[in-house]
């Protein structure tokens, strides 16, 4: 609730900004009169770590609203992106993740806050960078409250940030002490379970019994670690050695944020109805590129004739995958299935098509006839398209999503490059005519864990080097991307960075005949315009 | 008949009216969100719809046949269960595929048991487990500490990752990484300490794995392979070469626990467990397809189980109706008392009903 208020607060703020003109620019541009002074700004933020409980009460201009909004959504997206080169949250990386934020020109703010050493350093540059911490992380909460999906992606990406800067502060026990964590120091069980406890935690080096510090914790509490299984558990609680315990402290973190998101997202009504929030926010909201790809224009729908021409040519590889396992054992199991199904509903493939698909490949099997296919698979598929069920509109699974599916035996989903030997992937590349050069240079990818790249390098050796600028996020914006080379449409020049997302996204309409683009009417594209207008008129 | 023994254990539970229950009805209907206010509401409906298969779901904060799908309607609180499930052995298992079972690979299913009952007693405390027979080829553990009760998604998705260690697709031979055998997590070595117990029974003896044309073979590292490709028997030859070795050369000690675990670890149904709002098969059902009662059993007696001796539901009935006959014959003057057994005891039933 306090949340909600103060986020009213900011927005009548806000408005009255914009009346007042556009001049009244410079709250955080250190004209003398304006700011407030670094006394104050020392009180506010003692530490670059921010625990975000309380919200920020400025007034900010609405440039200012989107230029620190769209700064922390470049910190996120770069987040996200060193993220699927590594699932620990070790040492490594966490300086992949720093040295990232330092080369980017475009994230002032962090590269600040995350220097070496952030709570020493007490100049004007650092106590603004807090400040502006504070207050785009609650900006961005606007635009991430709405969807599941939406909150899902902020928090993780958040929490991953928190990290970083609570690994970077190393203040563990003035923490456990400020937030009254529930930890208790277990002398006696650390000597008990000594070798348990040096088992089950990468870090430990010391064998000296009872040398070490061990807190004892209820696991619910140290998730984290039990998901890794990185602790020792007894009884239901976790031993977590001392250095341990920042992914916990992490994760008390996470529930906080996500409570608090809950929150809003009951009371987000109340931003939409002001005028000029409302556009910007669902802006951003879009520019979280990655799990949504083009949609396929109208008048574009494919049918089961097209895709194996187009699983030759211009499936990405998890897909191909997937559709050839169809083809040749007449079976996906269900994740499979999702993968590849909502793929193909994207590609536009209508659900009749769709069925007909599925049906005619799977009744090949001795052991499914179209009675037992229809009561055991028709289900999956109308679901798939919101027939079913709670009738959602599922959206395909983007690169991220792949990655890290989960996948065990029998199952063909997932990402090839992630989830392959190399010998299988060998003879894929082969197959696929890729060169030896190739073949060595995507492989090193693959053990880089580079796995996009990899996937990346793998459309430019079958596209005749033709590239994805700004990399592959999407299986359906691969595909997109690769029809477009074939059918000798202009190349996409695809985003660089998160703001240019939207341009691409545009650039790429323009590149259409005008005819199409007069049919290209239906709701979303329309209110893309609107937005859109809005942002140009804001530029100055 | 057979139907209130359902209820016996859900309807203490104080949110009975906000748990959701499906029906699976004759012709393949399949109904969601079905809630009762009371027993007798329960038995009533259940005598109406005659439902072939009956799933219970999460307990939620609105009723569920009520609920307003406009305003938030969230799973609050479910059981925490474990699904197993013989389907996702096929790759270790020579003996049946698909749905079949037989004795030698309910054994995977037994050591499964094992493994994963230590665990969550151990490791996460909990005590109130419940473990069903599914019908057909696996097995349920429904946890019912107030705990495992009121967990998050996210803390049952993280409890999943806990007791997961087979993970890869069709297209990784080795499916099992142990990053450093010699400090091996104390989860990992008791389960592979169970393993131990039937491990040449169940991959030797009973599948003949490893042997030639099996894919299994090519999760061992190339030192292992080369050594005893040419071997008549293989799987002697492995365990031969590794326990020659392993002193020396951790590569082939980390094999060893990774093959071991490959092999026989419980491979987990994990999406079931994750999600709150997940039905899954009450017990006592009894299963369409085999007609065989979800029977609870003693975890600790999971090897001696024979799913064979699951009394089906044409068993029961016969039972009831030869103790009917055996009444009735006795004479007239106890007709009376007859009226007041319940249909459950008449059956081989009520020794399942004690775990």
């Amino acid at each position: 609730m306090e949340i909600l208020q103060t986020n009213k607060r900011v927005s009548t703020k806000l408005e009255k900004g914009f009346v007042g003109g556009r001049s009244r620019l410079s709250h955080f541009g250190r004209s003398k009169q304006e700011i407030v002074a670094d006394a104050e700004l020392l009180t506010a933020y003692p530490t670059a770590l921010n625990f975000y409980t309380t919200p920020p009460t400025y007034s900010i201009s609405l440039m200012e609203f989107e230029k620190y909004a769209l700064e922390r959504l470049r910190l996120l997206r770069l987040i996200e992106r060193v993220n699927t080169t590594s699932a620990a949250r070790n040492n490594e990386y966490f300086y992949a993740v720093i040295k990232e934020i330092n080369k980017s020109p475009d994230l002032p703010t962090y590269s600040i806050l995350t220097s070496s050493k952030p709570d020493e350093d007490k100049s004007d540059d650092n106590l603004y960078a807090r400040k502006i911490d504070h207050i785009s992380h609650f900006l961005l909460r606007l635009a991430f409250a709405r969807t599941e999906e939406q909150r899902k992606w902020f928090i993780t990406l958040e929490v991953d940030f928190f990290r970083l800067k609570l690994w970077i502060c190393n203040q563990i026990d003035e923490i456990l002490l400020q937030h009254n964590l529930p930890f208790v120091e277990a002398k006696e069980e650390a000597r008990k379970f000594n070798k348990e406890i040096l088992d089950s935690s990468f870090m430990m080096t010391t064998t000296v019994p009872g040398a070490m510090r061990v807190y004892k914790v209820s696991f619910t509490h140290a998730l984290d670690l039990v998901r890794s299984r990185r602790v020792f558990l007894h009884k239901g609680y976790a031993y977590v050695p001392y250095n341990d315990v920042a992914s916990v402290i992490a994760l008390k973190f996470r529930s906080w944020l996500s409570e608090s998101l809950s929150l809003l997202k009951k009371n987000i009504h109340l931003v939409d109805d002001d005028e000029r929030l409302q556009p910007l926010i669902t802006g951003f909201e879009r520019r979280h590129v990655g799990t949504d790809s083009t949609a396929p224009k109208n008048g574009d729908a494919v049918s089961v004739a097209q895709l194996s021409g187009f699983s030759q040519k211009s499936f990405p590889l998890c897909m191909k995958q997937l559709y050839d396992v169809v083809q040749k054992e007449h079976h996906l199991k269900h994740w499979g299935r999702l993968q590849l199904g909502l793929f193909f509903k994207r590609l536009g493939l209508p659900m009749d098509e769709a069925t007909k698909f599925w049906r005619s490949n799977f009744t090949k099997r001795p052991d499914i006839d179209i009675g037992r296919f229809d009561k055991q698979y028709l289900y999956n598929i109308r679901h798939m398209y919101g027939q079913e069920g709670k009738r959602a509109d599922y959206t395909p699974y983007s690169c991220m999503k792949v990655i890290h599916s989960s996948v065990g035996p029998g199952d063909h989903h997932g990402c090839p490059f992630r989830h392959s030997d190399a010998t299988p992937l060998r003879t894929k590349f082969v197959e696929a005519g890729i060169p030896q050069e190739g073949i060595k240079e995507i492989l090193n990818l693959v053990e880089l864990k580079h796995y996009q790249i990899a996937c990346q390098r793998y459309f430019e050796w079958t596209h005749d080097k033709n590239t994805i600028e700004g990399g592959v996020t999407h299986p359906n914006q691969y595909f997109t991307e690769s029809r477009n080379i074939l059918t000798g449409k202009k190349t996409i020049k695809a985003e660089e960075k998160i703001e240019t997302k939207r341009t691409v996204y545009y650039k790429s309409q323009s590149t259409q005949n005008a005819e199409e683009k007069m049919e290209t009417t239906d709701a979303p594209e329309a209110m893309d315009e609107d937005t859109d207008a809005i942002f140009a008129a804001m530029e100055y | 008949m057979g139907i209130q023994q359902v209820s016996f254990i859900f309807l203490e539970t104080e949110f009975f009216s906000h748990r959701e229950f499906s029906f699976s009805l004759a012709g393949d209907v399949y109904i969601r969100y079905q809630s009762f206010t009371s027993n007798e509401d329960f038995v009533a409906e259940l005598k109406r719809r005659k439902p072939e298969k009956i799933d219970i779901g999460a307990v939620y904060n609105q009723k569920p046949k009520t609920r307003d799908t406009l305003i938030d309607f969230i799973p609050l609180q479910k059981e925490f269960v474990l699904d197993i499930d013989l389907t996702d052995y096929d790759d270790v298992r020579t003996c049946c595929q698909g749905a079949k079972v037989c004795e030698k690979c309910w054994k995977f299913i037994a050591v499964a048991v094992k493994i994963m009952d230590a665990s969550l007693r151990d490791d996460f405390g909990f005590q109130n487990l419940m473990w069903v027979f599914s019908g057909r080829r696996g097995v349920h553990c429904w946890v019912c500490d107030k705990e495992a009760i009121n967990l998050d998604s996210h803390s049952r998705a993280a409890i999943l990752e806990y007791l997961t260690v087979i993970r890869g697709g069709e297209n990784q031979a080795k499916k099992v990484k142990i990053p450093n055998v010699d400090k091996l997590h104390p989860f990992l070595s008791r389960s592979v300490g169970i393993i131990d117990d039937v491990f040449n029974e169940i991959c030797r003896d009973d599948q003949s794995l490893l042997e030639k044309g099996d894919k299994n073979f090519e999760m061992l590292p190339e030192e292992v392979k080369a050594a005893v490709k040419d071997s008549e028997q293989r799987f002697n030859a492995v365990m031969t070469y590794i326990n020659d070795n392993k002193k020396e050369k951790k590569t082939v000690r980390t094999a060893l626990y990774e093959l071991k675990l490959q092999l026989c670890f419980p491979r987990l149904d994990v999406n079931v467990s994750k999600d709150l709002n997940h039905l899954l098969k009450s017990p006592f059902c009894v299963h369409p397809k085999t007609g065989k009662v979800c029977v609870p059993f003693d975890p600790k007696k999971a090897f001696e189980f024979d799913t064979d001796a699951v009394p089906s539901i044409t068993q029961l009935l016969n039972e009831i109706n030869a103790f009917d006959k055996s009444q009735k014959s006795e004479g007239e003057p106890e007709q009376k008392e007859t009226k007041t057994v319940v249909d459950f005891k008449k059956t081989s039933l009520p020794p399942y009903k004690n775990f």
